[in-house]
């Protein structure tokens, strides 16, 4: 009986992800004007597939206790329910002018690793449920604090210093753990400030690019940025350390829309991993094991063997859940969680859930486009590449296409300060995507009360469903608003910003002028007015 | 910025298409290649609850299966247990042969939702069941010829290395190893769970001058002739033909259809170490085979500085090069083959519970282990051994029923003899512990290979010894099993 459920189970995983991706991109389309289709309805959809998910796979969890010490998995169960469930709705109802394809998307990941890590740790699984409720309630007050914070642009000596504290903290009181020094213990509870870094890191980059850089400008952060990374690659820890890269690539990449610099760094990156390769043998070992792990299968390659067969064996729907043999695996509740995922509910599913790292990118982008702070902007274009480089990184390494770094799988692995850190990034993205304009340079903080902004939303959503239609249309209003207080401070200059340029004769790049400023910013809102008028016809 | 943050979205979305393009294409094609790996845990699990896969002969005659009992388990059940007892292995104590190696599909439940579903309302839940390469009409003369004698006997179809018959002795009875567990391990003068066909290692004798032959024509040495008169000496020692017979005048083919021991080892000598080593090689000695049970690789230790004595040894087939039976039939249906050697296996194909057919086992290429026109040569040489050699009792004819319909509407059958041509290779493996080895290799017919074998008969003598067996199987195959 349970194996016929288990089974039918295994299509209904797939069915529920399968719906719950296609729910996400025929949204996003329909923002595009590209499809039409119910965004709530889409919205509710994958709400009830989340919810689905977890009673199918509870049942099949309980089913398989029946035998054992009932209560402890009917508690987790209900709990993990109340977290998810409950979680999404309250995130929902507090925030309505966030993005709810991106709370579902991350609920829905935290769901999936729920079970999964149930099944391979039933001890770790309790550690994790604790992690997420703690996580959730950093993502529910977070964006109610950051509202009331001053300036985040205007600190970023602290947040460097900040880092390198960290850094420095790791190096002297760092603890090893899978070969990476990258553990401090406070009291009992292991810590891994890496993870902790990464908000600072971004934070720092951030502020620095809020004006574009010049060349010169970009040379502090560059070497600080370079210092960052090479105390990860003294820790070994590498995984992180390509990660940190990446984003400083994608960042000053997004800060200046230069390739030359992006291709510059991907080059070094390059040469940096053949001279790597050269000098330490503990990545030339990794490698080797990357590229043929069948050499030495009970020794080097074992890990990335054992994940493969994991992956493979059981051919592309997978054996259904609790059928596998996914503990043959080494640290697969962290690392190698996604070897688990792929063996028993199937690489189709595991495909997937790569669609819904695809998604939560998809309003990482649309959160930093709709922003017209360059501040804002490049800390969400940050965060979206903190998570986008990591998720490759460790499914990569998992199936084998590139060399194994170990880090874990945002929300669905193991692991107290990533899973924290993880909701605390979403909630900073929650909270840009949320203010999107408000918060600028041009105009002196007092100016932007967000608090009133938001309140006027939560009325009008109330007033006017469809939610997301409204605060679209809210913010068209307020640009518009926005769009006449400039052209009123412009009538005080007299000209408009490109006859400033001609007038003045100074070269665009290095102009700052308060003159300039609104200009820009009244092109970007005139555009983006007609965008939403040719939309609304 | 705008621009750079889309594409800088484009760039993720490329990346992890790319990520879900490689897991898809990780698990649909590549998989095969590594998921049979003996390190993969999930192969040897089981289930106690499924019927689990029969196993078949090339014909479709049952070898094993599960019947049910009383209390409602299943027990395994061998038929002609002893001929198959090392390929098909058992399922207890770790289980061994194809029992494990395919213990996987054995327990693949086909058509998992309809057979659980049915499970439910009483049904059985089977697994697919495999179908082997071996004739049981082969696997039946091998196992009379070699009942009371230590030995083995392997027969290939050279063009695919399809393995027609596998037979070692002495064996055991599959359906009883649990019980004689203790009896079948401490037996160490006849180590019955050894397969000696696949993990036997044996001097090969005689038959190695196949090696030596195609060393020789590769190198264009097949001019000289000598005189022999039973003994040479060489470096330190002196070496003999077989019973100290005098060849007289010896030419390359006289000498190969005789097996002069002493004109093979001045060709040794001409050759050279390095030459000999090459070939031997390229003949994929010291290389896996490929095939999917257990078995040893034959090796071939002689280096390129090896004293004079050593490459005369060896050149002859003595020395310490050691061969499976079944290695010296990949290598006489290589010569069948116009030096292609393919890669030899025991399972056809796999069965679904509803009769559909999967996992079809293509013959593979190993390597082409000498050129076709070496291959041609040797063909010649091993004629000339069973028509005017050492292997004249090798060769038989077929008999051909032909049933013919006359007007009348009464059929008239009529029996036709036709002379087979075969080509073999006697072989005699000096031992130090005991009587000496008797080898034979042979395919037939000649011009169209359809069948090599390999027989093996520890101490029993000379190499001739060995033909009948070698000469019954062929006959079978030729006259009632081969279209």
């Amino acid at each position: 009986m349970t194996d016929v459920y288990i089974i039918i189970a295994k299509y209904l995983f797939m069915l529920y992800i399968a719906i719950f991706v296609f729910n996400g991109f025929m949204i996003n389309l329909t923002r595009q004007d590209m499809a039409k289709f119910n965004v709530i309805a889409g919205l509710s959809g994958q709400r009830v597939c989340i919810a689905l998910f977890h009673i199918t796979a509870s049942v099949i969890l309980i089913a398989n206790a029946v035998e054992y010490e009932m209560q402890p998995v009917v508690l987790y169960c209900i709990i993990g329910f109340i977290v998810t469930v409950g979680g999404n709705t309250l995130t929902k109802a507090i925030y309505p002018e966030g993005s709810h394809l991106l709370y579902n998307c991350v609920f829905f990941l935290m769901d999936i690793g729920l079970m999964v890590l149930y099944r391979l740790d039933t001890d770790l699984a309790g550690k994790q449920l604790i992690w997420n409720s703690i996580g959730i309630f950093m993502m529910l007050i977070l964006p109610k604090l950051l509202e009331v914070t001053p300036r985040l642009d205007r600190f970023r000596k602290l947040y460097i210093i900040a880092a390198f504290i960290l850094l420095a903290a790791t190096l002297l009181f760092g603890r090893s753990e899978g070969g990476a020094t990258n553990w401090i213990n406070i009291g009992p509870i292991g810590f891994q400030p890496s993870e902790l870094i990464k908000v600072f890191f971004v934070f720092y980059l951030a502020s620095c690019f809020a004006e574009k850089p010049t060349l010169k400008e970009l040379i502090i952060p560059a070497v600080l940025s370079a210092a960052v990374v090479l105390c990860l690659v003294a820790q070994t820890d590498l995984g992180s350390a390509l990660i940190f890269y990446m984003t400083f690539l994608i960042m000053v990449f997004t800060a200046t829309s230069n390739y030359l610099y992006f291709i510059l760094g991907i080059a070094a990156i390059c040469l940096a991993s053949v001279a790597a390769y050269g000098l330490f043998p503990h990545i030339r070992t990794r490698v080797e094991a990357w590229q043929n792990p069948w050499i030495d299968v009970n020794d080097k390659g074992y890990q990335i063997a054992q994940s493969l067969f994991a992956i493979c064996t059981w051919g592309i729907t997978g054996i259904g859940f609790t059928r596998g043999y996914a503990n043959s695996i080494p640290v697969v509740e962290r690392d190698f969680i996604f070897a688990a995922i792929c063996e028993e509910f199937g690489v189709i599913f595991a495909a997937g859930l790569i669609l819904v790292f695809v998604l939560i990118f998809l309003e990482g982008a649309r959160g930093a486009l709709e922003n017209r702070n360059r501040f804002l902007t490049l800390l969400c274009t940050g965060f979206t590449a903190l998570f986008a480089f990591q998720a490759f990184l460790i499914i990569g390494g998992v199936i084998k296409m590139i060399p194994l770094t170990g880090v874990t799988l945002p929300f669905i692995s193991y692991g107290g300060t990533s899973i924290v850190i993880s909701y605390i990034i979403i909630a900073a993205m929650q909270w840009i995507i949320m203010r999107n304009e408000a918060y600028s340079h041009d105009k002196p903080i007092e100016e932007v009360d967000t608090r009133k902004r938001h309140a006027q939303t939560r009325k009008a959503a109330a007033m006017e469903r469809p939610a997301r239609r409204s605060t679209e249309q809210k913010s068209v209003s307020s640009a518009k608003t926005t769009a006449k207080k400039t052209a009123k401070q412009q009538t005080a200059a007299q000209t408009p910003a490109r006859t400033v340029k001609t007038s003045t004769q100074r070269p665009a790049r290095t102009e700052k002028s308060s003159t300039q400023r609104p200009a820009r910013h009244k092109t970007a809102q005139t555009s983006m007015t007609e965008n939403r008028g040719r939309r609304n016809k | 910025m705008r621009s750079a943050i889309r594409k800088v979205f484009w760039l993720y979305l490329i990346l992890f298409l790319i990520l879900i393009g490689y897991l898809l294409k990780l698990c649909l094609y590549d998989s095969h290649s590594f998921v049979a790996n003996p390190y993969n845990t999930r192969l040897s699990g089981s289930e106690e609850n499924i019927k689990r896969g029969s196993i078949y002969d090339a014909n479709g005659d049952v070898i094993a299966e599960d019947v049910l009992q009383e209390d409602g388990t299943y027990k395994r059940v061998y038929n002609n247990a002893e001929n198959y007892a090392h390929t098909v292995g058992y399922t207890v104590k770790g289980k061994a042969g194809v029992e494990s190696k395919y213990n996987f599909r054995l327990t693949t439940v086909s058509f998992e939702l309809i057979q659980r579903i049915a499970g439910l309302f009483g049904g059985k839940i089977e697994g697919n069941s495999l179908v082997l390469t071996l004739d049981d009409r082969l696997q039946k003369i091998a196992g009379d010829e070699l009942r009371g004698q230590k030995g083995s006997i392997v027969a290939m179809e050279p063009s695919t290395g399809k393995i027609l018959c596998m037979v070692s002795t002495p064996s055991f009875d599959s359906n009883t190893v649990d019980e004689n567990w203790e009896e079948l391990n401490s037996d160490d003068e006849n180590s019955p769970l050894l397969n000696r066909a696949t993990q036997g290692l044996y001097p090969p004798g005689s038959t190695f001058k196949i090696v030596t032959a195609a060393s020789a024509i590769e190198n264009n040495v097949t001019d000289m002739t000598y005189k022999c008169t039973g003994a040479e000496k060489f470096g330190h020692s002196i070496i003999h033909c077989y019973n100290g017979q005098a060849h007289g005048n010896m030419d390359f083919t006289s000498a190969f259809a005789e097996s002069c021991n002493t004109y093979f080892g001045t060709l040794g000598t001409q050759l050279g170490a390095e030459k000999l080593m090459s070939t031997a090689n390229s003949f994929g000695f010291n290389k896996d085979i490929g095939l999917a049970l257990e078995y040893s690789k034959s090796t071939f230790p002689m280096t390129a500085d090896a004293d004079v004595n050593e490459i005369v040894e060896t050149a002859f087939g003595q020395g310490r090069t050691l061969v499976s039976p079944l290695f010296m039939a990949m290598i006489t249906s290589a010569v069948a083959n116009n030096g292609m050697m393919m890669q030899p296996y025991v399972v056809d194909h796999s069965l679904t519970p509803g009769g559909g057919v999967r996992n079809r086992t293509l013959p593979a290429k190993l390597d082409q282990i000498m050129s076709p026109d070496t291959a041609y040569k040797l063909k010649d040489l091993m004629c000339e051994v069973v028509n005017s050699g050492t292997a004249r009792n090798a060769a038989f004819s077929v008999s051909e029923e032909k049933t013919e319909t006359l007007a009348s509407g009464a059929s008239v059958t009529s029996s036709d003899s036709t002379a087979v041509q075969v080509a073999g290779k006697t072989g005699t493996a000096e031992n130090p512990h005991g009587d000496d080895h008797a080898w034979f290799v042979a395919f037939a017919p000649a011009d169209d290979p359809q069948i090599a074998v390999s027989v093996l008969l520890e101490n029993a003598g000379k190499g001739s010894n060995a033909i009948p067996a070698a000469r019954k199987i062929m006959k079978e195959y030729l006259e009632n099993i081969y279209q």
